[in-house]
């Protein structure tokens, strides 16, 4: 395996880790702060994923909400019974109002966390690469020392991911990811059997490309392959994570006095 | 119903220079679509208020105003748009908006009529705009 991480030593990423929400902080909104570099054009070193990146909309083709591509596979009885009881605001059956679980708090979880608009730190390590989420300020970890998936994994939101690079390619492998999570925005489920392939790649300084590769035989009767999705990096001041945590107290809120006026419907209470 | 990746096939890629020309003149944020189901994404609208609150919270920012109709009553619109974090990349501050402020904005409203929109442009009593761009400086 060609591992070339980080120039910082694993020493000094751990000694990072715990200041993180102080670098963070350190970029409220009002401080002044350096104008960003324009600098597009520099070089990057291909296997330095590091960086706060973004999935941005304004990109041809790309929703902000999405999926990992318009054509899923077809769909076994068993998905297209949960499929059947989704009720998304997004995709093409979408409704107002509905049943996402997100609107319960439930985490977003693996994929479908990647496709929300908000951004992604990647920060890399000797042995691990992190990932850490605005969305629900959420992180998760892919292990890099070339160990195995465990065996009798209990399900989790995050999965347990191996990473490892395949020429300029970083490979993520994930199991373990609970049903519990949709797959998407679209409702489109997911088994606890899934095996997730993501395969990053820096295409140029500020630009990461990501592919999804589903197999999940209980769900879907064909692999599926996403499309390539976009991100972008934020730099200068606009490199900056916020908190956004679920709090059932500001999702009911929201729901009352926005969700439920917009699609015809009462408030509760 | 189809999603807006659809109907962003089938209506924009095949005239893509005159939706071009029609971004550069108009300024359509194309990009801010939402994909959500509640809003008419096609006819965004503009409305001219007085601010009678500012939320600046998860998982949405909201901002009510008072808005004279036709008819010279007032009516209260309920306008959401991105969180916070989104909106300090785009050079929002949790005091840019202030109540009793006369503002504009630029929304995609309900479907269904009632006085609910998403936000695509603010522009505040200076004349400053304010959108949901976070890319450029």
């Amino acid at each position: 395996m060609r591992m070339r991480m980080m120039r910082i030593s694993w020493v000094a990423t751990l000694a990072t880790i715990p200041v993180l929400p102080a670098l963070i902080h350190a970029q409220m909104p009002g401080q002044q702060l350096p104008a960003a570099k324009n600098n597009v054009s520099a070089p990057a070193d291909p296997h330095d994923l590091s960086g706060m990146w973004e999935f941005f909309a304004n990109i041809p083709g790309q929703g902000i909400y999405a999926t990992p591509s318009k054509n899923p596979p077809p769909m076994t009885p068993w998905a297209k019974a949960k499929y059947d009881e989704a009720k998304p605001g997004y995709g093409p059956k979408a409704q107002a109002g509905g049943n996402d679980p997100i609107l319960k708090c439930y985490p977003s979880g693996i994929p479908r966390i990647l496709f929300f608009p908000q951004p992604v730190e990647i920060f890399q390590s000797t042995d691990r690469v992190f990932m850490f989420f605005e969305r629900e300020h959420e992180w998760r970890q892919v292990w890099t020392d070339g160990r195995s998936h465990p065996k009798d994994l209990e399900p989790t939101w995050m999965g347990d991911s191996t990473g490892k690079w395949d020429g300029d390619t970083f490979v993520v492998d994930t199991v373990g990811l609970t049903e519990k999570s949709w797959l998407d925005f679209y409702g489109d489920p997911h088994s606890d059997g899934i095996h997730l392939v993501e395969r990053y790649k820096r295409v140029d300084h500020d630009t990461l490309t990501l592919q999804f590769i589903v197999e999940d035989p209980k769900a879907y009767t064909a692999t599926w392959v996403g499309d390539t999705k976009t991100y972008k990096l934020l730099k200068g001041k606009k490199a900056y994570m916020d908190e956004l945590p679920c709090i059932p107290e500001e999702e009911d809120s929201f729901t009352n006095r926005i969700r439920m006026p917009a699609a015809g419907q009462k408030p509760n209470q | 119903m189809y999603s807006y990746w659809e109907h962003e096939m089938k209506e924009y890629r095949p005239n893509i220079l005159i939706a071009a020309a029609a971004l550069l003149l108009i300024g359509v944020p194309l990009w801010a679509h939402h994909g959500n189901a509640a809003y008419d994404e096609k006819n965004p609208i503009t409305i001219k208020g007085t601010v009678t609150e500012f939320a600046w919270t998860n998982p949405h920012v909201q901002i009510y105003l008072d808005v004279k109709d036709d008819k010279g009553g007032i009516v209260h619109w309920s306008v959401e748009t991105y969180s916070p974090g989104k909106l300090v990349r785009a050079g929002w501050t949790k005091e840019i908006v202030k109540v009793g402020d006369q503002v504009s904005i630029n929304l995609i409203p309900a479907k269904n009529g009632s006085p609910v929109g998403f936000l695509h442009k603010l522009v505040l009593p200076n004349g400053k705009e304010l959108g949901l761009q976070e890319l450029e400086n």
